[in-house]
């Protein structure tokens, strides 16, 4: 990296190095002229082409760099520090820019797959490095740090057979020769151009003759730093973010035609009719405006109610989440108390329960959905089995493919994953609990279970939030394991059909891309309204502890 | 307190410890059977998976080597005169004579099955009912356990010889379904291959651990940079990102899987495996967990390098993440667990069919549904995903456990 050698301090030599800085100058010239084509191209010509986002960004991307480097050449050559800071910003973002597409152009990211091909025929020799990396840990833990050089070795030595052994450099070979290419060979010039003048703009001289104060040249360095991780978050997170919140107010099918349809994507989730029936048992045809599906019917005071909407499978979904919810996060949330409870005991073997109860939140959902599918088989299954053992009578409940246990069932796994997990969190807030307190009350006599409903319950609050809130956000959203032991995923009659599994079916089956959009936007809403009343309980309740 | 001298409260004591343990083991029981099923399933032989009562230990019909005989040879537990023997059925198929007593030719309880070579025919006949109708048969006499008696040779069918495995000599005729099979606790660890070789499971395999380890780096990578951007450096504008990246944690991936995906496609990363690690190389969690640790650390040890004139790279690389350990551990471990778990999105972005790109957690979901009467392969795929996670888990436990209950700390 070139970093390194750059920062150093070192005396200026007296050599004159205005030669190198006209490059610079010249360079940005170029550069500038290079995005008014750019951007031009971007506009009209053959980037009209593009698909999706990236006419945008190509347009963005092009004026950006027009802009700046049109007015980086004046200060630049006045000398200014400032012209220093945007040269250096600028050829930085050439570079990540030009790479990208470069890397992109001769086919590094679909190389992958077959990277993933010779990972998997050298699969054998990353052992080696495996073994040296425990060699260095079990050298660490018995405290022989001289014993370590060997694993160091290893790893050294294994990851540079490893790498032969999957034939990366033939692979480089194959790509270089992608190189050769009139558009990929301005991209190699544009990198090449641009890294040298950022070495030059970046060294101790550049530094020097421009003037450059150490908190601008913390200013560069904090924002290189941070930049990977902000163009990844820009381009993967911020921007895709962004377009979801546009594209739900489209109707668009991911493959082209999209029209603006403004709020009626979500005006469409969440339309129903109220209608007052004869009997429980009237046909629903009567009373349904078109378009609409009968999604409840109840009996309210005498009334039968029929609540019908235009999408009943949301509802149905939104049915299923609360119902969901009102069984798991109670049946995951109290286990979780009562185990933090006995594993903030001090007596020995507490580290041990606590890593078993943790292993259902590590081990992966699909391999426990898998596991659970088996026991909860009707015929054959252990839970069945466990009932009619420990329970009179003979029990052959068809877990998942009846209506009205699949969801039950779905709850049973949830909150056998998540209460382990819980009481860790539970654990952590019990130990933030002043030891003075109970002393106190056990001084004035009160019994375990008082100790615990007056002071344990009260000062846990924060915490129970929290783990209600967390909860409450994982249940909201589960997929996976409906996913994996329903079949059908949606279950018997729409059973366990869960919002983020709608969402999966509108979007990724339906192909009604804005209308999944919008149904993720309200999950988010649901989301949001947890996370902000758990974040205002919790300074509320800051702020008396604080009084 | 007067812990010592007052029995009463050291027994109450005990007895609330042993109420703990015994709460304790009975969840950790809760916890634990499911996978002790898994196992045990994963070892089973296809014929014992759909065994009724469930048994946890596989068990598989045993053979024994009997002298004489090339193969093994079944063990089973035959009825004798009110005697359970333990026999090995050593041929199958052997002709064979049913009789009757003489003395009650009609009455099929009667029946005894007979090898031919112990019958000495008298050359006489008499009439038996054979199928409801009269037939004349051939009458003489037969050893039955030591005695001989007088019997008709009513049919010839098939039978099979059992011999006692101690001594072969001692043998017994009687159809194969007299005997009950005997069980043995077997393992069969062939399910694990066998597996693997099912749905490109192995390829599946490696390209999890792929996917995993460039993800593990690639995050820390990134999140040691920022984290360490954010913590140590000021510039314009920091804070503001930091409250985005904050802010950020609380969305969830839901509201990002429409365009991310559309995003994929338009640049045909669609179906490829560099659409599992590129997008998620960058974490603002574990770049909000690093720059939670970097600031911990004392500015004291940094700045006598930079007098020195260190550059912040070396720094960073030199000094502070030799100090970051424990959360460059838990990040790995949270980063490892989500990469090698996750399935939402590769179900997103892999094509269920796609055998070469698939990762595990694919592969498992589709030898679920296809494998679905075959549980012991599926359950032995499961174990395999399962157990590296375990590994890792127990491996880094302490920074593990620590970063989750900070997380509890901060909410």
């Amino acid at each position: 990296m070139k970093l390194e050698q750059a920062t150093s301090p070192t005396s200026v030599p007296d050599r004159p190095s205005g030669h190198r800085y006209r490059f610079v100058v010249t360079w940005h010239a170029a550069l500038a002229v290079f995005f008014v084509v750019a951007f031009i191209g971007a506009i009209t010509g053959p980037g009209a082409d593009l698909v999706g986002p990236f006419r945008h960004i190509l347009v963005g991307l092009s004026a950006f760099g027009m802009i700046a480097n049109i007015f980086v050449v004046a200060p630049l050559h006045r000398h200014r520090d400032m012209g220093r800071t945007v040269s250096i910003m600028v050829n930085y973002l050439t570079i990540v820019v030009s790479a990208a597409v470069l890397l992109s152009r001769v086919g590094v990211f679909e190389g992958f797959d077959e990277l993933a091909t010779r990972f998997e025929g050298a699969i054998y020799w990353l052992l080696v490095p495996f073994v040296g990396w425990l060699w260095m840990l079990f050298s660490d833990r018995i405290g022989q740090p001289h014993l370590r050089r060997g694993g160091t070795w290893m790893v050294r030595g294994g990851a540079v057979v490893f790498i032969f052994a999957m034939g990366i450099i033939d692979g480089v070979v194959a790509i270089a020769g992608e190189l050769v290419d009139v558009r990929s060979l301005v991209l190699v010039a544009l990198i090449a151009g641009a890294a040298y003048a950022m070495r030059v703009m970046w060294g101790a001289r550049a530094r020097n003759d421009y003037g450059t104060t150490s908190w601008r040249q913390e200013q560069i360095e904090g924002l290189l730093f941070l930049s990977p991780n902000v163009l990844g978050f820009l381009f993967f997170f911020a921007g895709p973010l962004v377009f979801s919140l546009f594209i739900s107010f489209w109707d668009w099918d991911a493959l082209g035609d999209k029209s603006f349809v403004g709020f009626d994507n979500y005006f469409d989730l969440f339309r129903v009719d109220i209608a007052f029936m004869e009997s429980s048992t009237a046909p629903a045809s009567e009373a349904l405006k078109t378009n609409y599906a009968e999604a409840f019917r109840f009996n309210l005071f005498g009334q039968n109610i029929l609540i019908s909407a235009i999408d009943r499978a949301f509802w149905q979904s939104l049915r299923n989440i609360v119902i969901f919810l009102a069984v798991a996060v109670p049946a995951s949330v109290i286990p979780g108390l009562v185990v933090a409870n006995l594993l903030n005991s001090k007596l020995p073997g507490m580290k041990f329960f606590r890593a078993v109860l943790f292993i259902p939140s590590i081990a992966g959902v699909i391999g426990i959905s898998l596991i659970w599918r088996q026991l909860f088989n009707a015929s054959v299954g252990w839970l069945n089995y466990l009932l009619t053992v420990f329970l009179p009578g003979d029990y052959e409940i068809r877990w998942l493919t009846d209506q009205s246990t699949a969801l039950f069932a779905i709850a049973i796994v949830f909150a056998w994953m998540t209460f382990g997990f819980n009481s860790v969190l539970f654990v952590a807030g019990l130990q933030g609990i002043p030891v003075g307190l109970y002393e106190a009350a056990r001084l004035d006599g009160a019994s375990s279970w008082q100790q615990f409903r007056y002071i344990t319950l009260p000062m846990l609050k924060p915490t129970t939030f929290f783990v209600v809130a967390i909860t409450t956000i994982n249940s909201i959203q589960m997929f996976e394991i409906v996913f994996v032991l329903m079949t059908p995923p949606e279950g018997p009659g729409n059973s366990t059909l869960t919002p983020v599994l709608y969402l999966y079916q509108q979007g990724f089956q339906n192909f009604s891309q804005g209308y999944a959009s919008a149904v993720s936007w309200v999950l988010f809403g649901f989301i949001f309204c947890i996370t902000l009343v758990q974040f205002k309980r919790n300074k509320s309740n800051g702020t008396e502890a604080m009084a | 307190m007067s812990r010592r001298t007052s029995p009463p409260r050291t027994r109450k004591r005990k007895v609330s410890a042993a109420l703990t343990y015994a709460v304790l083991i009975g969840f950790s029981v809760i916890v634990l059977f499911p996978f002790v099923v898994a196992f045990s399933t994963s070892l089973k032989a296809p014929a014992d998976v759909y065994n009724y009562p469930p048994t946890l230990i596989p068990r598989a019909p045993a053979t024994v080597e009997v002298t004489g005989f090339d193969e093994p040879a079944p063990l089973l537990d035959l009825e004798i005169d009110g005697e359970t023997v333990e026999v090995a059925l050593v041929e199958d198929g052997v002709s064979a004579g049913v009789y009757a007593p003489v003395a009650t030719p009609d009455d099929e309880s009667t029946y005894l099955l007979l090898d031919d070579d112990d019958f000495v025919g008298s050359g006489e006949r008499m009439a038996v009912l054979v199928n409801g109708r009269e037939r004349e048969r051939e009458i003489g006499t037969a050893t039955y356990e030591d005695e001989s008696i007088e019997v008709v040779r009513v049919r010839s069918t098939t039978a099979a010889r059992f011999v006692v495995p101690d001594d072969p000599t001692v043998e017994y005729f009687g159809l194969p379904s007299d005997g009950e099979p005997v069980k043995t606790t077997s393992l069969r660890t062939e399910n694990f291959g066998e597996v693997l070789e099912l749905q490109r499971l192995d390829r599946a395999l490696t390209n999890s651990i792929l996917v995993t380890l460039l993800v593990v780096f690639g995050q820390v990578f990134t999140s040691v940079l920022g984290g360490y951007a954010f913590a140590r450096l000021r510039f314009k504008g920091r804070d503001q990102i930091f409250m985005m990246y904050l802010g950020s944690i609380m969305i969830p991936f839901v509201v990002l899987i429409v365009p991310l995906h559309q995003l994929m496609v338009s640049m045909g990363w669609i179906n490829g495996i560099v659409s599992l690690i590129v997008p998620f190389i960058f974490s603002a969690y574990g770049t909000f967990l690093m720059r939670q640790f970097f600031l911990s650390i004392p500015r004291s040890l940094e700045e006598a390098a930079l007098i020195d004139g260190a550059s912040r790279w070396t720094i960073l690389w030199r000094i502070m993440v030799p100090l970051s350990r424990p959360p460059i551990a838990a990040l790995s471990a949270f980063a490892f667990l989500y990469a090698w778990n996750s399935f939402l999105w590769p179900v997103l972005t892999i094509s269920l069919g796609n055998e070469e790109n698939r990762v595990l957690t694919l592969a498992l979901q589709v030898l679920g549904g296809r494998a679905g009467d075959n549980p012991h392969l599926v359950l032995a795929g499961v174990m395999i995903a399962i157990v590296p996670p375990v590994l890792a888990f127990i491996a880094a436990q302490r920074h593990f456990v620590e970063g989750v209950a900070a997380q509890g700390m901060k909410g």
